[in-house]
């Protein structure tokens, strides 16, 4: 597995997508350095720094932030076809990197392991939650065969969902009960419905 | 041992594919379900990512929970490359798949499927999506006895909640979303995922953190 640094990239595909959305004048809000100033925390990088440094996303309020990542979808990546193999993209691909990959990769599991480069089967993970930053960071202990981690049975009156005692009332009259309850066999009406990608078009 | 010759070949062992080899079996046919993804748990193949095992596999006698928990494990990260959507050589690449517009379809491959991330989430699809889109060649209500069929075998109920749904459905609710306590979902709302994992033990009930990582009689509460 190579180790491709891909912050940089992506974070310039950020800042090009928030300045077209200002562009565009599609931004609900002003521009603000402060929204990059209220990320830091204490040992993190001195305040003039990140003045100077913030890039036009980050300087995006969060709602514009999520209408500059829609943006991307837009942006065709343009290849020319290479020994016949089908190859497609937009830059939409950058906002599942963003949302997904951090998650995925990077605060896995994956610096637990003895040797990462070997084959799966000879690969060993002494699931030491030392080893591994997002499980420091959360105090995750490491994964085991089951936690104790069940709240009951979404519940709500005069449906067949939930049932027994109530352990914990939600908003409204929902609740989370002992029992389980069942789904309800309905009739269906479906006329309502508009196809998003309708054939032919 | 595989033969030359079979009344019903099927093609992907993912979560349909096995439901329609075992009901053309049911009805006298001989079947062949032809698999490209791993078969994690399958004493026929001891090292599914790395070599290429036996041939076939016929016999119950073949399924090894002891290999099953060695291989598939609770790693994210590690099962993400294990169930990627590919042949079990991740040598010979990945499957294309095309749709419109933009999104992330996590599809894994291998016996199971993509039910092997699926949570045991087991729902119906949404009436709409078969009847509004013209080229499906049956109704959604052609399907329901199916459903209700296989929902009966698999014991689909209600979803537990925990400390991610307690507060997916509080906020949920606090939106203003209804709560949705049918099968055939055709407006929008939320709702428990219909399951099909054996619902937890009660004694298993926490109001608090989750605690861990023995789930001993320290843990557990009336």
């Amino acid at each position: 597995m190579g180790n491709v640094p891909i912050a940089g990239p992506v974070a310039a595909v950020l800042d090009l997508s928030a300045t077209e959305l200002l562009d565009r004048g599609d931004n609900e809000d002003e521009p603000s350095v402060d929204r990059a100033l209220t990320l830091l925390e204490p040992d993190d990088a001195a305040a003039w720094a990140v003045r100077f440094a913030a890039g036009p996303f980050s300087k995006r309020s969060r709602r514009d932030r999520l209408r500059a990542i829609g943006l991307l979808d837009g942006y065709e990546l343009e290849l020319s076809p290479v020994s016949g193999f089908l190859f497609e993209a937009d830059a939409g691909l950058v906002g599942q990197l963003v949302v997904g990959f951090a998650e995925v990769i990077y605060y896995s599991e994956w610096q637990g392991y003895d040797e990462f480069t070997r084959p799966p089967s000879q690969r060993e993970h002494p699931n030491d939650p030392a080893a591994v930053q997002s499980w420091r960071q959360t105090g995750y202990p490491g994964d085991a065969s089951g936690y104790a981690a069940l709240r009951g049975y979404v519940d709500k009156p005069d449906s067949p969902l939930g049932g027994g005692d109530v352990w914990k009332d939600l908003d409204g009259d929902v609740r989370i009960a002992r029992d389980s309850g069942n789904f309800r066999e309905n009739d269906y009406e479906t006329s309502g419905y508009e196809e998003p990608y309708p054939e032919g078009a | 041992m595989v033969s030359n010759e079979y009344d019903a070949v099927i093609v992907g062992a993912g979560g349909d594919g096995p439901v329609a080899a075992w009901k053309l079996a049911e009805a006298g046919l001989s079947v062949l379900v032809l698999e490209a993804g791993p078969f994690h748990g399958n004493e026929q193949w001891p090292k599914p990512h790395e070599e290429p095992g036996g041939e076939a596999s016929a016999s119950v006698e073949d399924l090894s929970g002891e290999l099953l928990d060695e291989q598939f494990t609770t790693r994210e990260s590690e099962m993400v490359n294990k169930l990627v959507f590919g042949p079990a050589d991740h040598e010979r690449g990945f499957y294309v798949r095309k749709f419109p517009g933009d999104g992330a379809i996590l599809q894994c491959s291998g016996v199971g499927g993509t039910t092997l991330h699926y949570t045991g989430n087991h729902p119906r699809a949404y009436p709409a999506s078969i009847d509004e889109q013209g080229h499906w060649p049956l109704d959604y209500a052609d399907r329901v006895p199916c459903y209700r069929e296989i929902e009966e075998v698999c014991e689909v109920a209600p979803a537990p909640v925990t400390a991610k749904e307690e507060l997916f459905f509080q906020g949920a609710e606090a939106a203003g979303w209804d709560l949705l306590d049918v099968k055939n979902v055709t407006e929008p709302g939320y709702r428990p995922q219909p399951n099909t994992i054996r619902q937890p033990d009660g004694k298993l009930h926490v109001d608090g953190d989750f605690t861990y990582p023995e789930v001993g009689s320290r843990s557990q509460r009336k």
